[in-house]
């Protein structure tokens, strides 16, 4: 096995684990407008900054 | 009448130079090297003729060499200088007469550098496709298969011989001109005259580079190190694709495998549960086990050409409120010129990250809705709510994915556009 077929392999195996992982975590998974509402409501802010979300 | 097999040398009856007897029973004439007079080799080396204003054409190749060609021992026992003239351009290439004692005779191509090695075979092919009406008439680019392969059309070259000199088994005639039709295959050529009797048919496969250097023992610059681009050149990445076609659809393959897990890993937090608008605002208790994981809460509505607004208001365990938000569904169809069409979903989600366990509260009220003017529909008079945890983003795996099977495609699509390429070469054009 050459050089190459081994850094195809590797690269491979890491991608896939990598992905696998962020996929489980649902890493970039939440809605946008949800964290934000989320975060406004943690920084304990009235809302009003996102288009159809009220924050308490 | 033929030869005496024992004859190793003649002297020229014209020039008197010593002239090496080549080739095997079937060689009728010799060209002489020197002074180029044709002899009859049927007819004790009688001169037949002289060409005059030879010039040699260049070529690594000289009468008398050896060497092996795909384990067959071979000789050079001829030379022919070839000349194509077609739309004010020409091309040039030599093709040498090879004599095997067990093989019989074949042919060396020297052109453009490359080196091409060509043999007779009797195959059962249709031969209307090695016809210049048919090619001419064809709509398509001709094709047809024959002993396992695809044979799709190449070229017709019309040509005339140049230059003559040593053995051969029929009297070589200068300037005439020749038709042939060739096909291609993977790695093939197959060539057939275009008019004549015989309609021989000439399988061609190039030989590498450093084998043809090291079967004849020529020097290393004997053949230029970068040819001219030909048909028959390999096609591209042969066992580095293979491999990276199987390693591809093989990730690929574990990524699908990866993707039924983690959907066999998320769990629901509220079955599916219905409520009438009337009834709301309404309250749903979520036991949320996978904290720091995606839960997605996926509302729907019976909007018919209506819209309707659900608020959204969740509550973590300790009754602190997470987020408020309203989701709007809107869903209509109709038909306009004979044809159908709909727009929208009846259907909407939130999805977040719970971060502790525990029983979430989720509280859902109404907005709002009403019938887009004009329209025939309904709002919405029943709001369905359910919600799953421990979510997978499919983005992560759908990337991986695409970046397998771009891998595993990378080949074949290269090898595929290298086919379309070299087919270019020939002299087919769609117009």
């Amino acid at each position: 096995m050459n050089l190459f077929r081994v850094i195809i392999l590797a690269g491979s195996t890491v991608t896939l684990l990598a992905a696998g992982y962020l996929a489980y975590a649902g890493v970039w998974g939440e809605d946008t407008d949800v964290r934000a509402g989320i975060a406004s409501i943690r920084a304990g802010s009235a809302g009003n900054s996102i288009g159809n979300a009220s924050v308490k | 009448m033929s030869r005496s097999g024992d004859l190793r040398e003649i002297r020229c009856p014209s020039c008197g130079a010593g002239v090496d007897v080549l080739g095997g029973g079937r060689v009728v004439v010799q060209i002489c090297p020197y002074c180029a007079t044709e002899l009859d080799a049927t007819a004790n080396f009688a001169a037949l003729r002289r060409f005059d204003g030879l010039r040699r054409p260049d070529t690594p190749f000289r009468l008398g060499m050896e060497g092996t060609i795909q384990g067959i021992r071979q000789q050079v026992i001829g030379t022919l200088g070839q000349l194509e003239r077609h739309g004010g351009r020409s091309w040039t290439w030599v093709d040498h007469l090879l004599y095997s004692e067990t093989h019989g005779y074949s042919w060396l191509t020297v052109e453009g550098g490359n080196v091409l090695w060509s043999r007779r075979v009797r195959w059962t092919l249709p031969m209307q496709m090695f016809t210049t009406t048919h090619v001419e008439g064809a709509e398509n680019r001709p094709g047809f298969n024959a002993e396992g392969r695809h044979w799709a059309y190449f070229e017709t070259s019309t040509y005339a011989t140049t230059y003559i000199e040593g053995a051969f088994t029929w009297h070589p005639k200068l300037n005439d001109a020749v038709t042939e039709i060739s096909y291609l295959s993977e790695n093939e050529m197959l060539t057939v005259e275009a008019t004549g009797r015989e309609r021989e048919q000439v399988l061609s496969v190039m030989l590498p580079r450093a084998e043809v250097i090291a079967a004849f023992g020529l020097s290393e610059d004997a053949l230029p190190p970068f040819p001219q681009r030909h048909a028959l050149a390999p096609l591209p990445g042969k066992g580095n694709d293979a491999f990276m076609a199987k390693t591809g659809l093989g990730f690929l393959l574990a990524t699908l495998v990866l993707s039924l897990v983690l959907t066999a890993m998320a769990s629901t937090a509220l079955p599916y549960r219905s409520a009438a608008m009337a009834d709301l605002p309404k309250v749903f208790d979520i036991p949320v086990s996978t904290p720091g994981r995606l839960m997605r809460i996926s509302l729907s509505a019976d909007v018919d050409n209506a819209w309707a607004g659900i608020g959204v208001e969740l509550d973590d365990p300790e009754g602190e409120p997470v987020f408020e938000m309203e989701r709007e569904v809107g869903y209509y169809h109709g038909s306009e010129g004979g044809e159908s069409w709909s727009e929208g979903s009846r259907n909407a989600t939130l999805t977040l990250r719970p971060d502790m366990a525990g029983t979430y509260r989720l509280t859902l009220t109404s907005e709002g809705g009403e019938v887009e003017p004009g329209y025939y529909g309904s709002v919405a008079s029943t709001i369905g709510v359910s919600v799953s945890q421990g979510q997978p983003n499919w983005l992560w795996l759908l990337g991986a994915a695409l970046i397998f099977g771009g891998a595993a495609a990378f080949g074949p699509a290269r090898r595929y556009l290298a086919r379309k390429m070299r087919l270019r070469l020939g002299d087919w054009s769609e117009d």
